[in-house]
């Protein structure tokens, strides 16, 4: 049922960590060791069969087979319920769209950001609340590791080798959240995806580190205007891709503050859009060459530089818990664009 | 299409693990110095200038 090579080593976390890191298969932090029984016992969270080949990883191009996908899973510490989403993962990570192979070894801070929505949420106990980009749960800690081990292991991402990363993104290690949707006002991000609400839906988009936004105040118009001065920045790589899918990160009270200015999420897309633009001249000229490449006719709309070309482009979601005023806004930072689809079993 | 690739000395893993990965790990290739961002152009010139004949060699072997 397997056909993954098995080496003669203990069973212990030590000695496999050890013998991993050597070889360039961790991402520094000890893991559990991927025994036989441990990746059939994870494989019990998936109808998929172990050979299944979900593509070449990019760019060495390894298979990821859910065989491999599975030996991930455990290093990362998964367990069996997780896998699905983890496998659903690289479904979206190897669609055309989503351009991997210039993630990969890039030099700017970017990783894949997983957000779920759905009752799958509760059911592997994914944190959509307080500290839900924070440590403290396994899902949110194991799923995102496991995507990141793959991408290393399957398609070749050593940091400092392939990986060109120039300083790095905590969030490397691991970014996914779960939607607040019992908090939020709106209708989930699936649903602005094109899903049913209620579906089990994953969405992975690549991004940069997040920028914090705090406003503490209760009133619409201060926390529209603070977002609308905490989008806007020259170096922000979305700024130079004018088809970027940027994550804005909104915190269920902000969201629900927003709601009393009669906001909801497309005349927010549109308010934040139209009003985060930067001038025509703001751009250093190798960052404006860089926004030219994707075609002149892009480079401006309405004479100025928006944060998006399309406010559709904007990735709203809802999620943290309500103890302060702080959202986020993590920027886009390559060329590919948000991929969702329902989490396979 | 004969083809030489060139990239600088900090690239040159990614290098050749991109080449390998698209099953032509004997693309031929040029190392040139790094970084070249801040070098002023005469440098960049000088430094393709010295590596010509690899280049021409990568193209026609």
């Amino acid at each position: 049922m397997l056909t993954s090579t098995v080496e003669d080593l203990p069973d212990d976390v030590e000695a496999v960590s050890a013998w991993l890191h050597e070889r360039g298969h961790t991402d520094g932090l000890p893991v559990v060791p991927p025994t036989r029984e441990r990746v059939l016992r994870m494989l019990e969270g998936t109808t998929r069969d172990p050979a299944t080949d979900l593509g070449a990883v990019p760019p060495t191009n390894g298979a990821a087979t859910v065989e491999k996908l599975a030996i991930n899973a455990v290093m990362a510490g998964c367990r069996p319920e997780y896998l699905p989403v983890v496998l659903t993962a690289f479904d979206l990570l190897l669609q055309p769209g989503f351009q991997l192979a210039g993630m990969q070894p890039t030099t700017n801070p970017l990783t894949p950001m997983l957000i779920v929505n759905g009752p799958v949420r509760h059911r592997v106990g994914l944190n959509c609340s307080t500290g839900v980009m924070g440590p403290g749960w396994q899902a949110n800690a194991t799923i995102g590791r496991a995507v990141r081990l793959a991408l290393i292991n399957l398609g070749g991402a050593r940091p400092g080798e392939v990986d060109k990363c120039t300083q790095g993104f905590v969030g490397k290690y691991t970014l996914c959240v779960g939607e607040n949707e019992e908090d939020s006002p709106w209708a989930p991000l699936s649903a602005d995806r094109g899903f049913e609400r209620g579906q089990d839906v994953l969405t992975v988009v690549g991004v940069n580190s997040a920028i914090n936004i705090h406003d503490s105040s209760g009133d619409w118009n201060d926390v529209v205007k603070t977002f609308c001065g905490s989008l806007p920045s020259v170096g922000t790589p979305n700024v130079v891709d004018p088809h970027a899918t940027p994550v804005l990160a909104l915190n269920p009270l902000h969201a629900r503050i927003l709601t009393d200015g009669g906001f909801d999420k497309a005349a927010l897309r549109e308010h934040l859009v139209a009003n985060t633009t930067l001038p025509a001249d703001a751009l250093s000229e190798r960052r404006a060459h860089l926004r030219r490449e994707e075609g002149e006719e892009d480079y401006l709309v309405d004479g100025r530089i928006p944060i998006v070309n399309d406010a559709d482009s904007l990735q709203l979601v809802v999620t943290g818990g309500m103890g302060g005023g702080h959202s986020c806004f993590l920027p886009a930072g390559h060329y590919g664009q948000a991929q969702s689809a329902i989490v396979d079993i | 299409m004969p083809t030489v690739t060139l990239f600088t000395e900090a690239f040159a893993g990614l290098a050749v693990a991109v080449a390998t990965g698209a099953g032509a790990a004997e693309l031929p290739r040029v190392v040139l110095p790094h970084p070249l961002n801040d070098r002023p152009e005469p440098d960049i010139r000088a430094a393709l200038r010295e590596r010509a004949a690899a280049i021409v060699e990568g193209l026609t072997c």
